[in-house]
């Protein structure tokens, strides 16, 4: 990190407000949640008021989508002219436009597209750099993802305040469509050139039910995201299944290993592209140094291990540390979805089965 | 590196959560705020964080420090907080409450202004590059931890970087003239 800090920098060493935000009393409300004494009234009001908030919320946003309909254009291009363009001048127009789609997919079952919420500040780039060319379009404001099906009302999927696009034009902006076997997963990609990494959403349409929602990226060292990035240049790809993403190691950033694709699975119920913990791409012994990411427990005296990151592993060691695999299915207890053979205790879910397979050591 | 012994928990006691409170809360907090903008926001986000912390040590494997792990949980609660927000935008019941109720209208007034008016500059920074600037002045993390934690690559930090001190300047000069 630079050592030449501004001045300004000892400014913001403090703050940002005078009295200190997390006191005492902020500390003791976090324990009283955790000792489950929190005030009943509170929480009994907060579920009365969240039921008539989120009635009113559905109320309004169909209100919203329905007026958003009649706002954007049907043209069967993709140029969509912007509406209120700045005058030429010195290589900068700024305008705000109106209501236009900033991008779309097209699924089998419906369509994704990207509205700005409240109009966008559009302006030339002006001078080239690593974002792009100085006649460069660049579109800020905040947006919405909207999922349409067929001839029914669109559906806010979800939320990206405070966004920048950068494109070569006015033109919408075509998601990348990657096709699983259970999905279409639409790419969006707001700015098309960068010298490190282009940072990017994933949404996916299921093929079964033609639900569409946002997808998180799900670590292998448990942290999550809405987004993430590829170098420019190296397109994701889906290889066996899975989605493939090319490593973002440049100069500054290189690590012990090299260069290290990063592979997910697609978990449509957790609506999560999912980091394999096993061995990394492209390591060919299957040892990369980095040990896949697992979690133990003791059951019977005998120690089970399962791949972690995930929900059911979680789960395995809860109804372990609650000896819950003691109940015999058939009794009236409902977590009994547990098999045990040889091979190791099996958990059934949602038609998939999770195996926790005895340690050996 | 404190708190290590931490990595080794499955549950967490009592006396190393107010510990770790009395030593993070108020990162937490803040970030929690940069990231929001809202303090009703920031106040809900961070029980979350701590309790979050509480429950789940066991995810904590000492990959990195303790802070950064918290900062993580912060960012991806403030997400989803931000993912509901539609909802909590209308307040309709005074009943809701934040851990801050209870203030005079005095101390109310002098506790949401700003220490230094250049937070006022940096709180207006677009999301992207008011991130990294405070992890960078406040949180002191190094490229390739923000890059971990933002789930960008290390040279788009150092862009976003480089993006965030011109705005403040360009702004700290057009507040002077």
């Amino acid at each position: 990190m630079s050592h030449d800090k501004p001045a300004w920098y000892e400014r913001a060493r403090k703050g940002p407000f005078v009295g200190n935000s997390f006191d005492a009393r902020a500390r003791q409300a976090i324990e009283k949640r955790i000792a489950g004494k929190g005030d009943p009234r509170r929480r009994k009001s907060a579920a009365v008021a969240t039921w008539l908030v989120g009635a009113a919320a559905v109320l309004l946003a169909v209100f919203i989508v329905v007026r958003l309909q009649d706002a954007v254009p049907s043209a069967p291009s993709g140029n969509h002219p912007v509406v209120g363009a700045g005058t030429e001048g010195s290589g900068k127009n700024e305008g705000i436009s109106a209501a236009v789609v900033r991008a779309e997919g097209t699924a089998e079952t419906g369509k994704l597209q990207v509205v700005p919420l409240n109009g966008e500040k559009q302006e030339t780039l002006g001078a080239a750099s690593c974002m792009g060319k100085e006649t460069d379009m660049q579109f800020q404001g905040s947006y919405r993802v909207v999922y349409t099906r067929g001839k029914e009302s669109g559906v806010v999927i979800d939320e990206l305040p405070e966004m920048t696009f950068i494109q070569p034009s006015a033109d919408i902006v075509q998601m990348t469509k990657l096709a699983f076997a259970d999905a279409d997963v639409f790419l969006l990609v707001p700015q098309y050139a960068d010298c490190h990494g282009l940072n990017f959403y994933a949404y996916a349409v299921d093929k079964n039910g033609g639900e569409a929602f946002p997808l998180s990226f799900r670590m292998a060292d448990g942290t999550e995201s809405n987004a993430s990035y590829y170098p420019p240049g190296e397109l994701p790809a889906v290889r066996d299944g899975q989605l493939v993403l090319p490593s973002g190691e440049g100069p500054g950033g290189e690590t012990a290993n090299g260069p290290q694709d990063r592979i997910f699975d697609l978990n449509l119920s957790e609506k999560a592209l999912v980091q394999s913990p096993a061995a990394m791409a492209g390591d060919v012994t299957g040892d990369s140094g980095k040990k896949a990411l697992t979690r133990s427990f003791v059951f019977s005296g005998q120690t089970y291990t399962i791949p972690y990151p995930g929900d059911y592993a979680e789960y395995f060691v809860h109804a372990a540390e609650a000896n819950l695999f003691q109940i015999k299915a058939g009794t009236k207890k409902k977590l009994t979805s547990f098999q045990e053979d040889e091979k190791g205790i099996h958990y059934v879910k949602d038609g998939r089965t999770f195996t926790a397979v005895p340690s050996i050591f | 590196m404190e708190h290590e012994f931490l990595k080794h928990m499955t549950t967490m006691d009592d006396a190393s959560l107010r510990d770790i409170m009395a030593q993070y809360g108020s990162d937490i907090w803040n970030y929690a705020y940069f990231l929001t903008k809202n303090r009703e926001l920031a106040d809900d986000v961070t029980q979350d964080v701590f309790i979050k912390a509480y429950y789940r040590i066991e995810t904590f494997r000492g990959q990195s420090s303790l802070k950064t792990w918290l900062l993580t949980i912060t960012r991806n609660t403030a997400f989803r907080y931000r993912r509901s927000t539609f909802f909590r935008k209308v307040n309709l019941f005074a009943s809701i409450t934040s851990i801050q109720s209870g203030r005079s209208a005095e101390t109310e007034y002098m506790e949401d202004r700003y220490v230094d008016d250049i937070w006022d500059v940096i709180m207006k920074l677009p999301d992207q590059y008011r991130e990294v600037l405070v992890l960078d002045i406040r949180y002191e993390l190094s490229t390739e931890e923000m890059a971990k934690l933002l789930n960008i690559a290390t040279g788009t930090v150092k862009s976003r970087l480089h993006r965030a001190r011109e705005k403040v300047e360009q702004n700290l000069k057009e507040v002077r003239s």
